[in-house]
């Protein structure tokens, strides 16, 4: 057989692009217009979130929204969405929320209105809260039964401590207990405000057709009172670096949680934080290649770079045997050390580039795909053309930048090494090597509060 | 309204390759599918788990032994995953598009020639063991389906399940592999769908370049005989589970397979009852009666014959009874009384916005592509199935769950270890 065919170059791609325009009230509106398939698709986006409120609010307000506005009941609402084909949903992130719908082009129109009429005047009936509430509270208990997800819940506490970042978007089982229909009204009142949102609007619609349409469904949307941002510390790297044991008796597995505070989305150093992190992570990234390639001592390894108004975190993980606790560790850190001690070589920086950027093309597939890219610029205030940027940015990330990016961050602010599971089959070993840790079993674990333990 | 058909090239090279095209320019990606009529129930006698086993043992290298699929595919910006079903196994990548040249070089390399030592061979079975590990053993509902289908399925090899035995695994060796690979992975037994940015001429050169030199074997590729004789009497199985926190059922019948003209109608039944929020089941047994804390159904339908199925995930202090009877009291209804304009105007609209979302992107395109063509001889079915939707008439729905009968019926309980008897 002929040998491997050498690649074409690569072609030049015109990424959508956005045309705005912003109504008396103070709404902005974004319009991507593409007419491949009979799809449109809309989120709104506000730029407060969990970070803005009590730990549990915001995530239990958009979780909600759908069930029921003043003027219909949850089933109502629920029957509009399905008898229009749309799928309708409400997120919530530590710096905003946003309530996304997508439908056929012809029923946009109508599903545009049920977006509005959820996000304007949502109905908070106690017993659609109280149902929202308990499918919240199942999913956290889940959520501290799986070591990976404590780990990484358990990280956060030790680097932003009781600063909105440190706590979980869900809440606590305690605070989610405690959340009542007033804190739900009080958020709404906060967060949903014109002058603060932005709707962007991605399919088969044209840019007129679509401003008339947030003008008919949010132009009525009275200008608010804009509140204060949440509060945060300028330097929130004050905190001194742990190492934390969370104990989970009859655990399958330990999570391995290791990271610090990096930077904040708007700094211009973040993509060369996003090349870094590539770098690490992936299946032939360095963190899996040495835990998982090499040693077997996982099924997978990587790391994440949070994408943040304020400066977000760097989290490397992995999942391993309770008894490899101790190597997992040592190997994660020693992966994480050696990045920063040396410059990456090109060979390597060419395809974690091209890694990055084939995550960005894909995620540009569908009209939701697009929308939530668009979105994630748009919480972030950042320049929507940005997204014609961002191949460029990423391509324009060299060696020096990966190494001050790996200095300053991951050499520089000392890491953080959070592991959650049965402690009973590795601590003793762990805290030869490991003298400073910490052992909290996981029923004293505090998800919010001054200190990490509780009771 | 009606969905623009798709512009799908199509041809079939002298030795039996079937080829689809689709262009897309909109972004630089291609996805590349090579579906191979050959799944779970071609597992060799004694053997269950092994078409899926070979799935992975074509990642391991080829005889021109150059880089493998997950290098060419990961180190330029794009993916590469395989499945298995009962009735195909698919291998998938999406790369740029300046890459497209290689990869079709690649799947066709890989069909010529797969180099599998003892040493990867052994290796790459306990990648799979794990795999059943963590998804039939670890994961708590794991057994249910597999439960299912074994109950089902007497006769048909559906019953063994795609995942197979440990056991049967740890029977293979490698002149198995070599047989598999030389009865199944034929170009006569394959499909290749490409959809995405290329330029035909080009891609179709390219084709027939690294495709068209590969002979057919001589002699026909075996088939599955078996078919599962009609069921007598209702089936029941209660499994005590170790790790569940709550207890599950699932109802399921014996329906027509994936080309039977009542295929449609049941996917229109399986919408009006779990379809969305304000689908029947979701409305009766999570939101009303609060029996259920999710409730899912399925019209699964295989090559050679199906099961319409209905699973719940029982709140705490639910009876599996309470759930059942509740399931039955809704299937009764949809069997008796025919849906209304309203609500068929609902679902309808539902299954074309999900049959349009599958066209979004590539990959998914090109999986739609893959299994019109391979289970139902013909890739085209995509653009027939909305039409073939609305044409479903309340009357249809009526008539395919009338056929839903008890005597047809397997039932399994899923209860918690710590519940009481």
């Amino acid at each position: 057989m002929s040998a491997i065919p050498a690649p074409a170059p690569p072609r030049a791609v015109t990424y959508p692009s956005a045309v705005t325009a912003t109504l008396p009230n103070g709404l902005s509106v974004a319009v991507v217009e593409q007419h491949h398939l009979p799809l449109v698709a809309a989120q709104l986006v506000l730029r407060k979130g969990a970070a803005d409120g009590d730990p549990g609010v915001a995530a239990v307000t958009a979780a909600a929204l759908p069930y029921g506005s003043r003027r219909s009941s949850a089933l109502d609402i629920a029957q509009r969405c399905d008898r229009l084909g749309a799928n309708l949903s409400a997120s919530t992130a530590y710096d905003g929320v946003s309530v996304v719908v997508s439908s056929l082009s012809p029923h946009f129109p109508a599903a545009l209105d049920v977006l509005a009429e959820i996000a304007r005047e949502p109905a908070f009936d106690e017993a659609e809260i109280e149902r929202v509430r308990a499918r919240a509270m199942s999913d956290l208990q889940l959520t501290l039964c799986t070591p990976g997800s404590l780990a990484r819940l358990g990280l956060s506490r030790v680097l932003y401590g009781a600063l909105p970042y440190g706590l979980p978007i869900s809440g606590s089982p305690e605070t989610l207990t405690a959340i009542g229909r007033d804190a739900l009204v009080r958020f709404h009142a906060l967060a949903f405000h014109p002058e603060e949102a932005l709707l962007i609007v991605v399919g088969d619609i044209t840019p007129d057709a679509a401003f008339e349409l947030a003008g008919r469904a949010f132009g009525d949307w009275p200008a608010g009172m804009p509140g204060a941002a949440a509060a945060m510390p300028g330097d929130n790297h004050a905190l001194p670096p742990r190492t934390v044991v969370i104990d989970m008796p009859n655990a399958g597995r330990t999570g391995i949680a290791v990271g610090t505070i990096a930077l904040a989305r708007s700094s211009p150093e973040y993509y060369a934080g996003v090349v870094a992190t590539a770098v690490l992570s992936g299946y032939s990234g360095r963190l899996n290649t040495e835990v998982r390639v090499k040693r077997g001592l996982s099924y997978g390894a990587g790391a994440v770079l949070q994408a943040r108004r304020l400066p977000g975190p760097f989290v490397a993980t992995t999942l391993v045997d309770n008894a490899k606790a101790l190597d997992g560790t040592l190997v994660m850190l020693d992966t994480l050390r050696r990045f920063a001690g040396e410059e990456v070589g090109e060979d390597e920086l060419v395809p974690r580039r091209a890694v990055v950027c084939g995550n960005f093309d894909r995620s540009l597939e569908t009209v939701i795909g697009t929308v939530g890219t668009f979105a994630e610029l748009g919480l972030h205030a950042l320049p929507l053309a940005e997204i014609n940027e961002y191949a460029r940015r990423v391509n324009a990330t060299g060696a020096g930048a990966v190494k001050r990016f790996a200095d300053e961050v991951i050499a520089g602010r000392g890491l953080s090494v959070v592991l959650a599971g049965d402690a009973r089959l590795f601590y003793e070993k762990f805290a030869e090597r490991f003298p400073q840790a910490e052992r909290i079993p996981a029923e004293r674990f505090a998800l919010t509060g001054p200190e990490l333990t509780k009771g | 309204m009606k969905p623009a058909p798709l512009r799908l090239i199509e041809k079939t090279l002298e030795n039996g390759l079937r080829v689809v095209l689709v262009e897309d320019h909109r972004l630089p990606m291609a996805a590349v599918n090579v579906g191979y009529h050959v799944g779970g129930k071609d597992d060799p006698p004694g053997r269950s788990g092994f078409a899926h086993l070979f799935e992975h043992l074509m990642f391991k290298g080829t005889e021109s032994g150059t880089e493998t699929i997950d290098r060419l595919t990961e180190d330029v910006g794009g993916y590469n995953n395989a499945f298995t079903t009962d009735d195909l196994t698919d291998y998938h990548e999406v790369i740029p598009s300046n890459y497209l040249e290689r990869i079709i070089w690649a799947e066709a390399d890989r069909l010529r020639s797969l180099r599998v030592d003892e040493p990867n061979f052994e290796t790459e079975r306990e990648v799979v063991v794990s795999e059943y590990d963590q998804r039939i053993l670890a994961d708590p509902y794991g057994m249910l389906d597999v439960i299912v289908n074994r109950r089902a399925f007497t006769v048909h090899p559906y019953g063994r399940g795609v995942i197979g035995l440990p056991t049967d695994l740890y029977a293979a060796d490698l002149s198995d592999v070599r047989l598999f690979h030389r009865t199944y992975y034929r170009p006569d037994n394959a499909v290749l769908v490409v959809a995405g940015d290329f330029e035909p001429t080009q891609l179709e050169r390219w084709i027939d370049a690294y495709f068209g030199p590969l002979k057919p074997p001589a002699g026909p590729i075996p088939r599955v005989a078996a078919r599962e004789p009609r069921q007598k009497s209702p089936q029941r199985e209660r499994y005590v589970a170790a790790n569940a926190p709550l207890g599950a059922v699932n109802v399921s019948f014996h329906i027509c397979g994936v080309n039977d003209e009542d295929a449609f109608a049941f996917d229109v039944a399986e919408t009006i009852l779990a379809m969305g929020k304000s689908s029947r089941l979701y409305r009766s047994l999570v939101y009303e009666q609060r029996i259920a804390s999710q409730v899912f159904c399925v019209a699964d339908m295989r090559e050679h014959g199906g099961l319409f199925q209905v699973q719940a995930l029982l709140q705490p202090g639910t009876t599996a009874e309470r759930a059942e009877s509740a399931i039955g009291a809704e299937l009764l209804k949809l069997a008796s009384e025919p849906v209304g304009s309203e609500e068929l105007d609902k679902v309808r609209a539902q299954i074309l916005s999900a049959l349009l979302r599958r066209r979004e992107s590539c990959n998914d395109l090109a999986q739609s592509l893959v299994r019109a063509a391979i289970l139902r001889g013909d890739p085209r079915a995509v653009d027939r199935d909305p039409a073939a939707y609305l044409a479903v008439s309340a009357a249809d729905v009526t008539r395919v769950c009338a056929t839903l009968r008890d005597e047809e019926r397997i039932t399994v309980e899923y209860v918690p270890a710590g519940a009481k008897a």
